[in-house]
Protein backbone atom coordinates (compact mmCIF):
# COMPACT_ATOMS: atom_id res chain seq x y z
CA UNK A 1 0.00 0.00 0.00
CA UNK A 2 2.78 2.35 0.94
CA UNK A 3 4.62 1.67 -2.29
CA UNK A 4 1.47 2.23 -4.26
CA UNK A 5 0.75 5.57 -2.65
CA UNK A 6 4.32 6.63 -3.25
CA UNK A 7 4.00 5.87 -6.93
CA UNK A 8 0.57 7.37 -7.30
CA UNK A 9 1.92 10.45 -5.57
CA UNK A 10 4.38 10.73 -8.42
CA UNK A 11 1.54 11.38 -10.84
CA UNK A 12 -0.74 13.27 -8.51
CA UNK A 13 0.50 16.84 -8.38
CA UNK A 14 0.63 19.49 -11.04
CA UNK A 15 4.04 18.27 -12.21
CA UNK A 16 2.77 14.74 -12.49
CA UNK A 17 -0.12 15.83 -14.66
CA UNK A 18 2.19 17.86 -16.83
CA UNK A 19 4.46 14.84 -17.20
CA UNK A 20 1.58 12.54 -18.17
CA UNK A 21 0.25 15.11 -20.61
CA UNK A 22 3.68 15.52 -22.14
CA UNK A 23 4.05 11.74 -22.62
CA UNK A 24 0.73 11.57 -24.45
CA UNK A 25 1.70 14.56 -26.55
CA UNK A 26 5.04 13.03 -27.55
CA UNK A 27 3.35 9.77 -28.54
CA UNK A 28 0.69 11.43 -30.65
CA UNK A 29 3.19 13.86 -32.18
CA UNK A 30 5.56 11.08 -33.28
CA UNK A 31 2.68 9.13 -34.79
CA UNK A 32 1.35 12.21 -36.55
CA UNK A 33 4.73 13.14 -38.00
CA UNK A 34 5.28 9.57 -39.18
CA UNK A 35 1.87 9.30 -40.79
CA UNK A 36 2.08 12.74 -42.36
CA UNK A 37 5.56 12.13 -43.69
CA UNK A 38 4.70 8.76 -45.24
CA UNK A 39 1.31 9.79 -46.57
CA UNK A 40 2.41 13.14 -47.98
CA UNK A 41 5.57 11.92 -49.70
CA UNK A 42 4.05 8.58 -50.62
CA UNK A 43 1.04 10.04 -52.39
CA UNK A 44 3.31 12.42 -54.32
CA UNK A 45 5.58 9.64 -55.52
CA UNK A 46 2.66 7.38 -56.35
CA UNK A 47 0.78 10.02 -58.31
CA UNK A 48 4.02 10.83 -60.09
CA UNK A 49 4.57 7.21 -61.04
CA UNK A 50 0.94 6.90 -62.10
CA UNK A 51 1.18 9.87 -64.40
CA UNK A 52 4.35 8.49 -65.94
CA UNK A 53 2.62 5.10 -66.25
CA UNK A 54 5.32 3.42 -64.18
CA UNK A 55 3.25 2.21 -61.27
CA UNK A 56 2.31 -1.07 -62.86
CA UNK A 57 5.57 -1.69 -64.67
CA UNK A 58 7.44 -4.49 -63.07
CA UNK A 59 11.17 -4.30 -62.84
CA UNK A 60 11.21 -0.58 -63.16
CA UNK A 61 12.33 1.16 -59.99
CA UNK A 62 8.82 2.47 -59.59
CA UNK A 63 6.89 -0.75 -60.35
CA UNK A 64 4.88 -1.64 -57.29
CA UNK A 65 2.10 -3.83 -58.62
CA UNK A 66 3.96 -7.14 -58.50
CA UNK A 67 5.08 -6.47 -54.96
CA UNK A 68 1.49 -5.75 -53.92
CA UNK A 69 0.26 -8.90 -55.64
CA UNK A 70 3.08 -10.89 -54.07
CA UNK A 71 2.30 -9.64 -50.56
CA UNK A 72 -1.41 -10.27 -50.99
CA UNK A 73 -0.84 -13.77 -52.38
CA UNK A 74 1.57 -14.63 -49.60
CA UNK A 75 -0.91 -13.36 -47.01
CA UNK A 76 -3.74 -15.30 -48.59
CA UNK A 77 -1.81 -18.59 -48.60
CA UNK A 78 -0.70 -17.95 -45.02
CA UNK A 79 -4.28 -17.32 -43.87
CA UNK A 80 -5.52 -20.47 -45.57
CA UNK A 81 -2.87 -22.50 -43.73
CA UNK A 82 -2.95 -20.65 -40.42
CA UNK A 83 -6.57 -19.85 -39.59
CA UNK A 84 -8.31 -23.23 -39.70
CA UNK A 85 -5.54 -25.06 -37.89
CA UNK A 86 -5.07 -22.29 -35.33
CA UNK A 87 -8.74 -21.95 -34.46
CA UNK A 88 -9.31 -25.70 -34.33
CA UNK A 89 -6.27 -26.14 -32.11
CA UNK A 90 -7.61 -23.45 -29.76
CA UNK A 91 -11.00 -25.17 -29.68
CA UNK A 92 -9.29 -28.45 -28.83
CA UNK A 93 -7.27 -26.82 -26.05
CA UNK A 94 -10.19 -24.92 -24.57
CA UNK A 95 -12.97 -27.49 -24.87
CA UNK A 96 -11.65 -30.99 -25.41
CA UNK A 97 -8.14 -31.31 -24.02
CA UNK A 98 -7.97 -33.17 -20.70
CA UNK A 99 -6.60 -31.16 -17.81
CA UNK A 100 -3.23 -32.89 -17.51
CA UNK A 101 0.50 -32.37 -17.87
CA UNK A 102 0.46 -33.03 -21.59
CA UNK A 103 -2.00 -30.18 -22.17
CA UNK A 104 0.04 -27.89 -19.95
CA UNK A 105 3.11 -28.88 -21.96
CA UNK A 106 1.31 -28.08 -25.23
CA UNK A 107 0.40 -24.62 -23.94
CA UNK A 108 4.00 -24.08 -22.90
CA UNK A 109 5.18 -25.04 -26.39
CA UNK A 110 2.82 -22.56 -28.01
CA UNK A 111 3.90 -19.78 -25.69
CA UNK A 112 7.50 -20.58 -26.57
CA UNK A 113 6.77 -20.66 -30.28
CA UNK A 114 5.45 -17.11 -29.89
CA UNK A 115 8.84 -16.09 -28.56
CA UNK A 116 10.99 -17.54 -31.35
CA UNK A 117 12.73 -14.73 -33.29
CA UNK A 118 11.28 -14.54 -36.77
CA UNK A 119 14.65 -14.87 -38.47
CA UNK A 120 15.30 -18.12 -36.61
CA UNK A 121 11.97 -19.45 -37.79
CA UNK A 122 12.93 -18.36 -41.31
CA UNK A 123 16.13 -20.40 -41.06
CA UNK A 124 14.08 -23.32 -39.81
CA UNK A 125 11.71 -22.90 -42.75
CA UNK A 126 14.61 -23.10 -45.19
CA UNK A 127 16.21 -26.07 -43.50
CA UNK A 128 13.14 -28.10 -42.69
CA UNK A 129 10.44 -27.17 -45.18
CA UNK A 130 12.53 -26.42 -48.28
CA UNK A 131 15.51 -28.72 -47.98
CA UNK A 132 13.89 -31.57 -46.08
CA UNK A 133 10.15 -31.60 -46.80
CA UNK A 134 10.46 -30.08 -50.29
CA UNK A 135 13.24 -32.39 -51.45
CA UNK A 136 11.45 -35.34 -49.89
CA UNK A 137 8.27 -34.50 -51.81
CA UNK A 138 10.25 -34.09 -55.03
CA UNK A 139 11.91 -37.47 -54.58
CA UNK A 140 8.60 -39.07 -53.73
CA UNK A 141 6.93 -37.71 -56.87
CA UNK A 142 10.00 -38.20 -59.05
CA UNK A 143 10.32 -34.47 -59.71
CA UNK A 144 13.30 -32.18 -59.71
CA UNK A 145 13.34 -28.77 -58.05
CA UNK A 146 9.58 -28.33 -57.94
CA UNK A 147 8.95 -28.42 -54.21
CA UNK A 148 12.57 -28.37 -53.13
CA UNK A 149 13.20 -24.68 -53.67
CA UNK A 150 12.23 -21.49 -51.85
CA UNK A 151 8.71 -20.42 -52.88
CA UNK A 152 5.47 -18.75 -51.77
CA UNK A 153 4.30 -22.10 -50.42
CA UNK A 154 7.16 -22.56 -47.96
CA UNK A 155 7.18 -18.86 -47.07
CA UNK A 156 3.47 -19.11 -46.27
CA UNK A 157 3.95 -22.29 -44.22
CA UNK A 158 6.71 -20.62 -42.22
CA UNK A 159 4.73 -17.41 -41.69
CA UNK A 160 1.75 -19.53 -40.64
CA UNK A 161 3.90 -21.15 -37.95
CA UNK A 162 5.22 -17.75 -36.93
CA UNK A 163 1.76 -16.32 -36.34
CA UNK A 164 -0.01 -19.48 -35.23
CA UNK A 165 0.55 -18.67 -31.53
CA UNK A 166 -1.28 -15.35 -31.94
CA UNK A 167 -4.29 -17.04 -33.47
CA UNK A 168 -4.27 -19.94 -31.01
CA UNK A 169 -3.79 -17.85 -27.89
CA UNK A 170 -6.38 -15.17 -28.73
CA UNK A 171 -8.94 -17.79 -29.76
CA UNK A 172 -8.18 -19.85 -26.66
CA UNK A 173 -8.54 -16.84 -24.39
CA UNK A 174 -11.83 -15.75 -25.94
CA UNK A 175 -13.25 -19.26 -25.46
CA UNK A 176 -11.93 -19.58 -21.91
CA UNK A 177 -13.27 -16.16 -20.93
CA UNK A 178 -16.85 -17.28 -21.47
CA UNK A 179 -18.26 -18.00 -18.01
CA UNK A 180 -18.95 -21.59 -17.05
CA UNK A 181 -22.59 -20.66 -16.40
CA UNK A 182 -23.16 -20.24 -20.14
CA UNK A 183 -22.05 -23.81 -20.79
CA UNK A 184 -24.13 -25.10 -17.89
CA UNK A 185 -27.09 -23.10 -19.10
CA UNK A 186 -26.95 -24.69 -22.56
CA UNK A 187 -26.45 -28.19 -21.16
CA UNK A 188 -29.32 -27.80 -18.69
CA UNK A 189 -31.62 -27.01 -21.62
CA UNK A 190 -30.69 -30.31 -23.25
CA UNK A 191 -28.00 -29.17 -25.69
CA UNK A 192 -25.41 -31.65 -26.90
CA UNK A 193 -21.77 -30.69 -26.70
CA UNK A 194 -21.73 -29.65 -30.35
CA UNK A 195 -24.92 -27.60 -30.04
CA UNK A 196 -23.56 -25.96 -26.92
CA UNK A 197 -20.35 -25.11 -28.74
CA UNK A 198 -21.72 -23.88 -32.04
CA UNK A 199 -24.77 -22.07 -30.72
CA UNK A 200 -23.46 -20.47 -27.55
CA UNK A 201 -19.68 -20.46 -27.29
CA UNK A 202 -18.71 -19.72 -30.87
CA UNK A 203 -20.94 -16.66 -31.34
CA UNK A 204 -19.59 -15.23 -28.09
CA UNK A 205 -15.95 -15.98 -28.86
CA UNK A 206 -16.16 -14.79 -32.46
CA UNK A 207 -15.17 -11.13 -31.94
CA UNK A 208 -12.03 -12.19 -30.07
CA UNK A 209 -11.14 -14.92 -32.56
CA UNK A 210 -11.51 -12.58 -35.53
CA UNK A 211 -9.47 -9.88 -33.85
CA UNK A 212 -6.66 -12.38 -33.31
CA UNK A 213 -6.78 -13.55 -36.92
CA UNK A 214 -6.61 -10.04 -38.33
CA UNK A 215 -3.79 -9.06 -35.99
CA UNK A 216 -1.89 -12.07 -37.28
CA UNK A 217 -2.71 -11.10 -40.87
CA UNK A 218 -1.43 -7.57 -40.35
CA UNK A 219 1.80 -8.96 -38.96
CA UNK A 220 2.12 -11.44 -41.83
CA UNK A 221 1.97 -8.64 -44.37
CA UNK A 222 4.82 -6.75 -42.76
CA UNK A 223 7.09 -9.68 -41.94
CA UNK A 224 10.47 -9.36 -43.64
CA UNK A 225 13.10 -11.46 -41.92
CA UNK A 226 11.70 -14.98 -42.35
CA UNK A 227 10.93 -14.58 -46.05
CA UNK A 228 14.53 -13.54 -46.83
CA UNK A 229 15.48 -17.19 -47.21
CA UNK A 230 12.19 -18.34 -48.61
CA UNK A 231 11.93 -17.12 -52.14
CA UNK A 232 11.35 -13.40 -51.98
CA UNK A 233 13.01 -11.44 -54.79
CA UNK A 234 13.41 -7.77 -55.63
CA UNK A 235 12.67 -8.10 -59.27
CA UNK A 236 10.49 -10.38 -61.36
CA UNK A 237 9.87 -10.04 -65.07
CA UNK A 238 6.35 -11.45 -64.69
CA UNK A 239 3.97 -12.89 -62.13
CA UNK A 240 3.96 -16.70 -62.27
CA UNK A 241 0.39 -17.64 -63.05
CA UNK A 242 -0.95 -21.12 -63.51
CA UNK A 243 -4.43 -21.91 -64.66
CA UNK A 244 -6.33 -24.40 -62.59
CA UNK A 245 -9.35 -25.64 -64.45
CA UNK A 246 -12.59 -26.35 -62.65
CA UNK A 247 -14.32 -28.20 -65.45
CA UNK A 248 -15.04 -25.56 -68.06
CA UNK A 249 -13.71 -22.64 -66.05
CA UNK A 250 -9.96 -22.17 -65.98
CA UNK A 251 -9.11 -20.05 -62.95
CA UNK A 252 -5.83 -18.16 -63.05
CA UNK A 253 -3.95 -18.62 -59.79
CA UNK A 254 -0.58 -17.44 -58.67
CA UNK A 255 1.69 -20.45 -58.70
CA UNK A 256 2.62 -21.04 -55.06
CA UNK A 257 5.69 -23.00 -56.08
CA UNK A 258 7.42 -19.98 -57.56
CA UNK A 259 9.34 -17.04 -56.14
CA UNK A 260 7.59 -13.80 -55.36
CA UNK A 261 7.97 -10.10 -54.70
CA UNK A 262 6.84 -8.57 -51.43
CA UNK A 263 6.40 -5.00 -50.19
CA UNK A 264 8.51 -5.19 -47.00
CA UNK A 265 11.39 -6.79 -48.89
CA UNK A 266 11.17 -4.11 -51.58
CA UNK A 267 11.49 -1.46 -48.86
CA UNK A 268 14.45 -3.31 -47.39
CA UNK A 269 16.31 -3.59 -50.68
CA UNK A 270 15.60 -0.02 -51.74
CA UNK A 271 16.94 1.18 -48.41
CA UNK A 272 20.07 -0.94 -48.23
CA UNK A 273 21.22 -2.02 -51.63
CA UNK A 274 21.46 1.23 -53.53
CA UNK A 275 24.76 2.12 -55.17
CA UNK A 276 24.03 5.79 -54.66
CA UNK A 277 22.95 6.30 -51.05
CA UNK A 278 19.87 8.49 -50.75
CA UNK A 279 18.91 8.12 -54.37
CA UNK A 280 16.01 5.80 -53.64
CA UNK A 281 14.51 7.66 -50.69
CA UNK A 282 11.72 9.07 -52.82
CA UNK A 283 10.73 5.78 -54.33
CA UNK A 284 10.85 4.10 -50.96
CA UNK A 285 7.87 6.10 -49.76
CA UNK A 286 5.73 4.19 -52.19
CA UNK A 287 5.95 0.62 -50.81
CA UNK A 288 6.00 2.09 -47.30
CA UNK A 289 2.72 3.91 -47.81
CA UNK A 290 1.08 0.92 -49.49
CA UNK A 291 2.14 -1.44 -46.72
CA UNK A 292 0.94 1.02 -44.10
CA UNK A 293 -2.42 1.34 -45.83
CA UNK A 294 -2.80 -2.44 -46.09
CA UNK A 295 -2.07 -2.84 -42.38
CA UNK A 296 -4.45 -0.06 -41.42
CA UNK A 297 -7.12 -1.60 -43.64
CA UNK A 298 -6.68 -4.94 -41.86
CA UNK A 299 -7.01 -3.26 -38.48
CA UNK A 300 -10.11 -1.31 -39.53
CA UNK A 301 -11.60 -4.56 -40.74
CA UNK A 302 -10.90 -6.07 -37.32
CA UNK A 303 -12.63 -3.19 -35.57
CA UNK A 304 -15.59 -3.43 -37.90
CA UNK A 305 -16.05 -7.17 -37.35
CA UNK A 306 -15.65 -6.89 -33.63
CA UNK A 307 -18.19 -4.11 -33.47
CA UNK A 308 -20.69 -6.05 -35.55
CA UNK A 309 -20.39 -9.31 -33.61
CA UNK A 310 -20.33 -7.64 -30.23
CA UNK A 311 -23.47 -5.81 -31.18
CA UNK A 312 -25.01 -9.08 -32.27
CA UNK A 313 -24.40 -10.67 -28.89
CA UNK A 314 -25.58 -7.57 -27.06
CA UNK A 315 -22.34 -6.49 -25.42
CA UNK A 316 -22.80 -3.05 -26.90
CA UNK A 317 -26.03 -1.26 -26.19
CA UNK B 1 -51.78 -39.82 -1.61
CA UNK B 2 -50.14 -38.33 -4.65
CA UNK B 3 -48.12 -40.49 -6.99
CA UNK B 4 -44.35 -40.45 -6.67
CA UNK B 5 -42.56 -38.62 -9.51
CA UNK B 6 -38.92 -38.93 -8.44
CA UNK B 7 -37.72 -41.88 -6.40
CA UNK B 8 -34.08 -41.80 -5.24
CA UNK B 9 -32.72 -45.06 -3.85
CA UNK B 10 -29.40 -45.43 -2.00
CA UNK B 11 -27.84 -42.70 -4.09
CA UNK B 12 -24.20 -41.78 -3.49
CA UNK B 13 -22.14 -39.14 -5.27
CA UNK B 14 -18.42 -38.50 -5.24
CA UNK B 15 -16.36 -35.69 -6.77
CA UNK B 16 -12.96 -37.29 -7.02
CA UNK B 17 -12.23 -38.45 -3.51
CA UNK B 18 -14.91 -36.34 -1.85
CA UNK B 19 -18.07 -38.13 -0.82
CA UNK B 20 -20.76 -35.50 -1.50
CA UNK B 21 -24.04 -37.38 -1.18
CA UNK B 22 -24.39 -40.33 1.17
CA UNK B 23 -27.07 -43.00 0.81
CA UNK B 24 -29.81 -40.63 -0.24
CA UNK B 25 -33.30 -42.12 -0.11
CA UNK B 26 -35.91 -39.67 -1.19
CA UNK B 27 -39.34 -39.41 -2.72
CA UNK B 28 -40.67 -36.41 -4.58
CA UNK B 29 -44.40 -36.37 -5.17
CA UNK B 30 -45.90 -35.41 -8.50
CA UNK B 31 -47.45 -31.95 -8.85
CA UNK B 32 -46.15 -30.85 -5.49
CA UNK B 33 -43.42 -28.46 -4.44
CA UNK B 34 -40.61 -30.12 -2.54
CA UNK B 35 -38.16 -27.82 -0.79
CA UNK B 36 -34.61 -28.96 -0.08
CA UNK B 37 -33.05 -27.14 2.86
CA UNK B 38 -29.78 -27.46 4.72
CA UNK B 39 -26.52 -25.76 5.57
CA UNK B 40 -24.24 -24.43 2.82
CA UNK B 41 -22.14 -27.08 1.17
CA UNK B 42 -24.32 -29.93 2.39
CA UNK B 43 -25.00 -31.21 -1.12
CA UNK B 44 -28.37 -29.66 -1.96
CA UNK B 45 -27.26 -28.36 -5.34
CA UNK B 46 -25.41 -31.59 -6.12
CA UNK B 47 -28.59 -33.50 -5.35
CA UNK B 48 -30.57 -31.30 -7.72
CA UNK B 49 -27.97 -31.67 -10.45
CA UNK B 50 -28.04 -35.43 -10.06
CA UNK B 51 -31.68 -35.51 -11.12
CA UNK B 52 -30.94 -34.09 -14.58
CA UNK B 53 -27.50 -35.72 -14.73
CA UNK B 54 -25.74 -32.36 -14.92
CA UNK B 55 -23.10 -33.64 -12.49
CA UNK B 56 -21.73 -35.83 -15.23
CA UNK B 57 -20.11 -32.78 -16.77
CA UNK B 58 -17.86 -32.43 -13.75
CA UNK B 59 -14.57 -34.25 -14.10
CA UNK B 60 -14.14 -37.02 -11.58
CA UNK B 61 -17.81 -37.24 -10.65
CA UNK B 62 -19.19 -40.75 -10.09
CA UNK B 63 -22.23 -42.17 -8.42
CA UNK B 64 -23.91 -45.31 -7.14
CA UNK B 65 -27.55 -46.10 -6.53
CA UNK B 66 -30.54 -45.19 -8.65
CA UNK B 67 -32.83 -42.33 -9.47
CA UNK B 68 -36.19 -43.16 -10.97
CA UNK B 69 -38.36 -40.66 -12.78
CA UNK B 70 -41.76 -42.24 -13.13
CA UNK B 71 -40.75 -45.84 -13.77
CA UNK B 72 -37.51 -45.11 -15.64
CA UNK B 73 -34.06 -45.29 -14.11
CA UNK B 74 -32.24 -42.26 -15.51
CA UNK B 75 -28.78 -43.87 -15.54
CA UNK B 76 -30.02 -46.86 -17.54
CA UNK B 77 -27.80 -47.37 -20.61
CA UNK B 78 -29.57 -46.04 -23.66
CA UNK B 79 -31.23 -43.20 -21.80
CA UNK B 80 -31.25 -40.07 -23.94
CA UNK B 81 -29.65 -37.65 -21.51
CA UNK B 82 -30.50 -34.65 -23.72
CA UNK B 83 -34.16 -35.62 -23.74
CA UNK B 84 -33.94 -36.14 -19.98
CA UNK B 85 -32.68 -32.59 -19.50
CA UNK B 86 -35.54 -31.25 -21.61
CA UNK B 87 -38.02 -33.19 -19.47
CA UNK B 88 -36.27 -32.17 -16.25
CA UNK B 89 -35.65 -28.46 -16.63
CA UNK B 90 -33.47 -26.41 -14.33
CA UNK B 91 -33.35 -22.81 -13.12
CA UNK B 92 -30.18 -21.53 -11.48
CA UNK B 93 -29.53 -19.07 -8.70
CA UNK B 94 -28.26 -16.37 -11.02
CA UNK B 95 -30.05 -15.76 -14.30
CA UNK B 96 -27.88 -17.32 -17.00
CA UNK B 97 -29.32 -16.07 -20.27
CA UNK B 98 -27.20 -16.18 -23.39
CA UNK B 99 -25.87 -12.84 -24.62
CA UNK B 100 -28.32 -12.89 -27.47
CA UNK B 101 -31.80 -11.52 -28.17
CA UNK B 102 -34.78 -12.35 -26.00
CA UNK B 103 -36.26 -14.33 -28.87
CA UNK B 104 -33.14 -16.41 -29.44
CA UNK B 105 -32.99 -17.24 -25.75
CA UNK B 106 -36.56 -18.45 -25.67
CA UNK B 107 -36.26 -20.31 -28.96
CA UNK B 108 -33.01 -22.07 -27.99
CA UNK B 109 -34.57 -25.24 -26.52
CA UNK B 110 -36.77 -25.63 -29.61
CA UNK B 111 -34.00 -24.93 -32.10
CA UNK B 112 -31.70 -27.53 -30.58
CA UNK B 113 -34.56 -30.00 -30.80
CA UNK B 114 -34.71 -29.34 -34.53
CA UNK B 115 -37.99 -27.42 -34.56
CA UNK B 116 -38.02 -25.24 -37.68
CA UNK B 117 -41.69 -24.28 -38.00
CA UNK B 118 -41.71 -20.57 -37.17
CA UNK B 119 -45.36 -20.52 -36.13
CA UNK B 120 -44.87 -23.43 -33.78
CA UNK B 121 -41.83 -21.74 -32.24
CA UNK B 122 -43.67 -18.48 -31.73
CA UNK B 123 -46.69 -20.33 -30.31
CA UNK B 124 -44.61 -22.28 -27.81
CA UNK B 125 -42.46 -19.42 -26.61
CA UNK B 126 -45.54 -17.22 -26.23
CA UNK B 127 -47.20 -19.87 -24.07
CA UNK B 128 -44.10 -20.25 -21.91
CA UNK B 129 -43.63 -16.50 -21.56
CA UNK B 130 -47.28 -16.01 -20.62
CA UNK B 131 -47.01 -18.75 -18.02
CA UNK B 132 -43.88 -17.11 -16.59
CA UNK B 133 -45.67 -13.74 -16.50
CA UNK B 134 -42.93 -12.10 -18.52
CA UNK B 135 -44.85 -11.92 -21.80
CA UNK B 136 -46.24 -8.40 -21.35
CA UNK B 137 -42.79 -7.08 -20.58
CA UNK B 138 -41.00 -8.68 -23.52
CA UNK B 139 -43.55 -9.12 -26.30
CA UNK B 140 -42.52 -5.87 -28.00
CA UNK B 141 -38.80 -6.29 -27.40
CA UNK B 142 -38.18 -9.80 -28.70
CA UNK B 143 -35.21 -8.66 -30.78
CA UNK B 144 -33.49 -6.73 -28.02
CA UNK B 145 -30.52 -8.17 -26.15
CA UNK B 146 -31.80 -10.25 -23.25
CA UNK B 147 -29.13 -8.86 -20.97
CA UNK B 148 -30.78 -5.42 -21.16
CA UNK B 149 -33.58 -6.71 -18.90
CA UNK B 150 -33.49 -6.23 -15.14
CA UNK B 151 -32.19 -9.15 -13.08
CA UNK B 152 -35.69 -10.04 -11.90
CA UNK B 153 -36.98 -10.03 -15.47
CA UNK B 154 -33.99 -12.07 -16.58
CA UNK B 155 -34.76 -14.71 -13.99
CA UNK B 156 -38.39 -14.92 -15.14
CA UNK B 157 -37.12 -15.18 -18.71
CA UNK B 158 -34.90 -18.06 -17.58
CA UNK B 159 -37.97 -19.74 -16.14
CA UNK B 160 -39.84 -19.13 -19.38
CA UNK B 161 -36.93 -20.63 -21.34
CA UNK B 162 -36.98 -23.66 -19.07
CA UNK B 163 -40.73 -24.05 -19.64
CA UNK B 164 -40.52 -23.85 -23.44
CA UNK B 165 -39.78 -27.55 -23.82
CA UNK B 166 -42.75 -28.36 -21.55
CA UNK B 167 -40.87 -30.20 -18.81
CA UNK B 168 -42.47 -32.62 -16.35
CA UNK B 169 -40.15 -31.63 -13.56
CA UNK B 170 -38.50 -28.30 -12.82
CA UNK B 171 -35.46 -28.09 -10.58
CA UNK B 172 -34.87 -24.74 -8.96
CA UNK B 173 -31.55 -23.95 -7.35
CA UNK B 174 -32.25 -20.96 -5.09
CA UNK B 175 -34.21 -19.25 -7.84
CA UNK B 176 -34.66 -16.06 -5.81
CA UNK B 177 -31.20 -16.09 -4.24
CA UNK B 178 -30.02 -12.99 -6.08
CA UNK B 179 -33.28 -11.06 -6.32
CA UNK B 180 -34.97 -8.15 -4.57
CA UNK B 181 -38.17 -8.74 -2.52
CA UNK B 182 -40.57 -7.66 -5.26
CA UNK B 183 -39.00 -9.92 -7.90
CA UNK B 184 -38.87 -12.69 -5.30
CA UNK B 185 -42.59 -12.39 -4.64
CA UNK B 186 -43.34 -12.57 -8.37
CA UNK B 187 -41.26 -15.70 -8.77
CA UNK B 188 -42.76 -17.33 -5.70
CA UNK B 189 -46.22 -16.81 -7.19
CA UNK B 190 -44.98 -18.36 -10.41
CA UNK B 191 -43.60 -21.41 -8.64
CA UNK B 192 -46.84 -21.83 -6.73
CA UNK B 193 -48.83 -21.83 -9.98
CA UNK B 194 -46.42 -24.21 -11.66
CA UNK B 195 -47.38 -27.22 -9.61
CA UNK B 196 -50.61 -27.54 -11.57
CA UNK B 197 -48.57 -28.71 -14.55
CA UNK B 198 -45.36 -30.12 -13.15
CA UNK B 199 -43.35 -31.31 -10.21
CA UNK B 200 -41.15 -28.73 -8.54
CA UNK B 201 -38.00 -29.49 -6.58
CA UNK B 202 -36.46 -26.39 -5.08
CA UNK B 203 -33.34 -25.60 -3.10
CA UNK B 204 -33.73 -22.60 -0.83
CA UNK B 205 -31.82 -20.90 1.95
CA UNK B 206 -34.86 -18.94 2.96
CA UNK B 207 -36.81 -20.82 5.65
CA UNK B 208 -39.81 -18.53 5.23
CA UNK B 209 -39.87 -19.29 1.54
CA UNK B 210 -39.73 -23.02 2.16
CA UNK B 211 -42.55 -22.68 4.70
CA UNK B 212 -44.70 -20.49 2.46
CA UNK B 213 -44.34 -22.35 -0.77
CA UNK B 214 -43.56 -26.00 -0.36
CA UNK B 215 -45.74 -29.00 0.33
CA UNK B 216 -42.88 -31.22 1.36
CA UNK B 217 -39.51 -30.42 2.86
CA UNK B 218 -36.29 -32.40 2.86
CA UNK B 219 -33.58 -31.46 5.33
CA UNK B 220 -30.06 -32.40 4.30
CA UNK B 221 -26.89 -32.01 6.33
CA UNK B 222 -23.40 -33.17 5.46
CA UNK B 223 -24.60 -35.08 2.43
CA UNK B 224 -27.25 -37.15 4.21
CA UNK B 225 -31.00 -36.78 4.39
CA UNK B 226 -31.74 -36.03 8.04
CA UNK B 227 -35.47 -35.73 7.76
CA UNK B 228 -38.19 -35.56 5.14
CA UNK B 229 -41.84 -34.92 5.68
CA UNK B 230 -44.69 -32.61 4.81
CA UNK B 231 -43.64 -29.02 5.30
CA UNK B 232 -46.17 -28.39 8.05
CA UNK B 233 -44.84 -31.34 10.08
CA UNK B 234 -41.19 -30.41 9.55
CA UNK B 235 -41.77 -26.83 10.58
CA UNK B 236 -44.05 -27.55 13.57
CA UNK B 237 -42.94 -30.90 14.97
CA UNK B 238 -39.55 -31.88 13.59
CA UNK B 239 -38.50 -35.35 14.67
CA UNK B 240 -34.78 -34.71 14.61
CA UNK B 241 -32.94 -32.31 16.90
CA UNK B 242 -30.72 -31.10 14.05
CA UNK B 243 -33.74 -30.23 11.93
CA UNK B 244 -35.25 -28.31 14.78
CA UNK B 245 -31.99 -26.49 15.39
CA UNK B 246 -31.63 -25.55 11.73
CA UNK B 247 -35.20 -24.35 11.25
CA UNK B 248 -35.28 -22.37 14.45
CA UNK B 249 -31.94 -20.77 13.51
CA UNK B 250 -29.95 -22.37 16.33
CA UNK B 251 -27.74 -23.99 13.71
CA UNK B 252 -26.57 -21.47 11.17
CA UNK B 253 -26.24 -21.91 7.44
CA UNK B 254 -22.77 -23.31 7.83
CA UNK B 255 -23.94 -26.05 10.16
CA UNK B 256 -22.37 -24.56 13.26
CA UNK B 257 -24.29 -24.29 16.50
CA UNK B 258 -24.71 -20.77 17.76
Amino acid sequence: MKMLSRFSGLFAGRWGQAYAGFSVFILIAVLAVLLFNVVYNGTQVISGSFSKGEFFTAGDKAGMLYAIIGTLALTLFTVVLMVPSGVLFAVYLAEYAPDNYFTAFLKLLIANLAGVPSIVLGMFGLGFFVFFLGDFTDNLLGLKNVFGKPSILWAAVTLAFLNLPTVILTSYESLKNIPESVRLSAYSLGATREQMFFRTLLPQARPGIITGIILAVARTMGETAPILFLGVVFFMPEIPVTEISFGLFPVPLINPLEQFMALPYTIFILATQSTVPGENVNIEYMPTLILLLLTIAANLLAIKFRYRYEKAIGKLR
Amino acid sequence: MKEIKIQINDFNLWYGGRHILKDINLQVKANRITAVIGPSGCGKTSLLRSVNRLNELIRGARHSGEILIGADEIHEPGTDVYLLRKKVAMVFQKPNLFPDTIFENLAFPLKISGVKDKELISEKITAAAVKSEIWNEVKDRMNEPALNLSVGQQQRLCIARALVSEPEIILMDEPTGSLDPVSTAKIENLIYDMKKDMTVMMVTHNMNQAGRLSDYTVFIAQGSVIEQNSTSRIFTTPQNKKTEGFISGKINLFGEEK
